[in-house]
């Protein structure tokens, strides 16, 4: 596996949760096999990997739910190797299932909750389950899947937090549901200004609503950057079968396809790679979209049809 | 923080609350009203560790139950951990929101019973704290020990089983007086009594446990974070259901065989008894009383008669283990009284009976102890029904083993009497309920004449055979002479034996009945029109 490729930070801003060399074995399988990432403030951080790829591991870490073997979190200022009750009450955590007490109802739920934040503010609570339409006497048993992410969401954003943590928030949700979701937490963030890292392993979710992504696969992370500075970075070369290709030092293959007497070669590189790069003769480059450089990412490397 | 917590933790568990709470408060009403008990015990301390015995292990479990198991059933454990709260905080809060519930709820009986005290008992200071101590500390191990179990998750009722045996195994195997350890003796019978001895060991010993059993509950709620009590809380697979189930049954059968096995009966020591012995039998002979010179005598002569019976039935049945046959001789007793003292299995027969009255028939004591020392040899197993008919066939064929069926024309009558012209498999399968409806003697008689033909069709090896698997195997106190029924009942043995089904040989034992009843003068013939073709 090649180490991380990590974009330019943007110098203006500063990075309100930075992970480095986090790791977590269970048995022998490393969940998480020395993650790093910068999360810069305002940013809506869209953390993508498959299933499997440590995604929810390292949120439990962020979260200080699951303890990291090694690594440093620094979070808002402080590095620890957990994170603490007080750092906590500074993030909103949304898990990837909603396990609510049956019996609360959502008005009781955020009395229960909001006693655990400082900064936690009923008004606003209500404010968002009035937006969210969400019955503020019903029952969370009473609720469907969307309307627990919601009220996941509102529990999330009462006690107006500096940090929002979404652990593939829309998983279980139908498309109509995901879609509401997401605008939600895209018009929540844009509007206050809420630093956002969200985990998704949907393509277009992230492609639609992330400033910047995080591609992580088997434990590790491959990719961090903006968008558009990864389609500059991850092109296909396109040439006839069998032609001899010597890519050098400045490229990196992620995927070797071979096709219709086609080879197809997703490479990495710096973008004045590309300006420079000597193709033989009867290839191209092409432009690959962001589900295409995903699959080349996390895919086999190889491929034979 | 911590309030909202709680008041969570009781809003949710309100139900089970109050029915704890309603239950206590019968439990607080047995102690001031019940005067019969006070009056028999002599103090209402007494009830109060009856209350300590009944309700608290009860609470604990439903207390466990609610605060511990259904948390992480439902994984709201996972929703709490995600809220800026420590886990070991969570953990703790639930430890002690159960422990001061209980604390309550024993003070409540303490005080109710104290009160109960006034005017009728003196009760001082150190009597009233050694009670809250023993009472305190009994608390906290029980409750310890239910936290704990309520992480156990779906090996809860394992866990339980294991510890139930654990516990019964040193009563039963070593004879060991649990009431005088640890957590046991700080609630025992001294409890509502001892006044100025502080059981310093026994305090020591189970704040010892409940320290170890708090450690274990908070040991699998916090380790690993928490990946193990959530793994645990986990249902089981029907796989492991079977598995655990089998492993559960196996465990116990082998715990109580061992119990079985290490109870071994004490042997019988009769002073001054005499013993006979021929064979594998050896007949231990007394008498209730100084017995005189003619009675000493007939004793020996009617105990030397059993032996030799009993040697020659081992004989014949290819066994050389009979159980030892202790005879009584009892003056008192009248002639046809036969008294068996009831030995466990494994001590053998007894029989008290008296030996020289006039009207004694010997003939139907050496039947009786045939019978008898058959079933002591099987462990009682031969009583069961399905190989019951065998044993009345055997007792009833063995005094005229060497007769033919027509040879004894008023035994064919009473076998003719007692076959129903619809005999089958099916009557000898049900066999005590055939005995009741035709009388013990003609059943047993009927059965006899099935050992005759036998004998008289497939010769008298096979019928020896066929004995021998019922009457003479060896029997253990284990499973295993069970499964043998299951898997090699009593047909089975018959074929394997015989060569025949015992289903095709029940009508040709039928035939042979009816022939032989044809062939009888015609004075017996006309008493049994039912059999004639």
């Amino acid at each position: 596996m090649t180490p991380a490729s990590v974009s330019e930070p943007p110098a203006e801003r500063t990075p309100i949760l930075k992970v480095r060399g986090l790791k977590r074995h269970f048995g022998s399988v490393a969940a998480a096999d020395g993650v790093d990432l910068n999360v810069y403030e305002g940013e809506i951080y869209g953390f993508l990997g498959i299933n499997g790829a440590g995604k929810t591991t390292t949120i439990r870490m962020l979260m200080g739910i699951t303890a990291a073997d090694t690594g440093s979190i620094s979070l808002l200022g402080q590095t620890t190797h957990r994170t603490s009750v007080s750092q906590k009450q500074r993030i909103g955590y949304v898990s990837q299932e909603q396990n609510f007490y049956p019996w609360m109802t959502c008005r009781a739920l955020g009395k229960f909750v909001g006693s655990f934040y400082p900064t936690w503010e009923a008004a606003q609570f209500s404010r968002l389950l009035e937006l969210f339409e969400i019955p503020e006497s019903r029952r969370t048993c009473e609720l469907s899947g969307g309307m627990k992410a919601k009220l996941a969401l509102a529990l999330a954003l009462a006690p107006k937090p500096a940090l929002l943590i979404l652990d593939e928030p829309t998983a279980g949700l139908d498309p109509v549901a995901r879609r509401e979701f997401m605008e939600i937490i895209v018009a929540q963030s844009r509007q206050h200004g809420r630093t956002t890292l969200f985990s998704s392993h949907l393509i277009d979710e992230v492609e639609r609503c992330a400033d910047r992504v995080g591609i992580i696969h088997q434990g590790r992370m491959r990719f961090e950057g903006n968008l558009r500075n990864l389609c500059e970075r991850v092109r296909r070369v396109r040439m006839p079968s069998g032609t001899d290709f010597a890519i050098g030092d400045h490229f990196e293959i992620w995927r070797d396809e071979e096709t219709g007497g086609e080879r197809r070669l997703a490479l990495h590189g710096e973008p004045a790679a590309w300006e420079t790069i000597a193709l033989p003769a009867g290839a191209e480059i092409m432009p690959m979209s962001l589900e295409d450089i995903f699959i080349a990412c996390v895919g086999s490397k190889r491929v034979w049809l | 923080m911590m309030r909202c917590l709680i008041e969570k933790e009781l809003r949710q568990h309100a139900k089970a609350l109050s029915l704890l709470f309603l239950l206590l408060l019968s439990g607080l009403a047995f102690i001031a009203r019940n005067r019969f008990l006070n009056a028999l015990s002599g103090t209402p301390f007494a009830a109060l560790r009856n209350v300590l015995w009944t309700f608290l292990p009860l609470a604990c479990l439903v207390l466990s139950h609610n605060l511990v198991v259904t948390e992480y059933r439902h994984k709201t454990q996972l929703f709490l951990e995600g809220l800026p709260l420590p886990r070991w905080r969570m953990l703790a809060l639930k430890y002690g929101l159960g422990m001061a519930l209980l604390l309550a709820a024993v003070g409540a009986a303490f005080t109710v019973t104290w009160k109960r005290t006034a005017g009728v008992d003196v009760v001082t200071t150190r009597f009233l704290l050694l009670l809250a101590l023993r009472s305190t500390c009994f608390t906290w191990f029980l409750w310890s020990l239910a936290f704990a179990h309520g992480f156990m998750g779906r090996y809860r009722l394992l866990f339980g089983v294991v510890t139930i045996c654990f516990i019964a195994a040193p009563i039963v195997i070593g004879n060991v007086e649990l009431a005088q350890y640890g957590p046991f003796a700080l609630t025992g019978d001294s409890f509502a009594y001892e006044r100025h001895l502080l059981p310093l060991t026994e305090l020591s010993v189970t704040a010892g446990y409940a320290l170890f059993w708090t450690c274990v509950g908070f040991f699998l709620g916090l380790a690993r974070d928490a990946t193990i009590a959530s793994a645990l809380s986990s249902r089981m697979s029907p796989r492991e259901k079977i598995v655990i189930t089998f492993a559960v049954f196996a465990a116990v059968v082998s715990l109580a065989t061992y119990a079985d096995h290490s109870d071994a009966a004490t042997p019988i020591h009769v002073p001054g008894g005499i013993d006979i012995t021929r064979g594998a039998v050896t007949i231990t002979t007394t008498a209730a009383e100084e017995p005189s010179e003619s009675e000493l005598s007939a004793l020996n002569r009617i105990a030397t008669r059993i032996a030799e019976e009993l040697a020659s039935v081992a004989d014949f049945l290819r066994t050389d283990q009979m159980p030892p046959i202790f005879l009584v001789h009892r003056r008192d007793l009248s002639p046809g009284h036969i008294e068996n003292a009831e030995l466990k299995p494994t001590q053998g027969l007894m029989l008290r009976a008296n030996v020289t009255a006039e009207g004694l028939s010997e003939d139907t004591l050496l039947r009786w102890i045939v019978r008898e020392a058959l079933v002591a040899k099987s462990l009682g197993r031969l009583k069961l029904e399905h190989g019951a008919w065998v044993l009345d066939a055997f007792t009833s064929w063995w005094p005229h083993r060497h007769h033919a069926l027509r040879q004894d024309p008023k035994r064919l009558e009473s076998a003719v009497r007692a076959m129903p012209p619809d005999f089958s498999v099916r009557d000898l399968n049900r066999w005590l309920s055939f005995r009741q409806t035709k009388g013990d003697e003609l059943a047993s008689t009927l059965a006899a004449t099935g050992l005759q033909v036998l004998v008289e069709q497939k010769g008298e090896e096979a019928c020896r055979r066929f004995l021998h698997s019922v009457l003479a195997v060896s029997i253990t106190k284990d499973a295993r002479p069970w499964l043998r029924d299951v898997c090699y009942p009593v047909p089975k043995r018959f074929h394997q034996s015989t060569g025949q089904p015992l289903d095709t040989f029940v009508p040709e034992w039928r035939q042979a009945l009816s022939e032989a009843e044809a062939a009888l003068p015609p004075r017996f013939q006309e008493t049994f029109p039912q059999m004639r073709p």
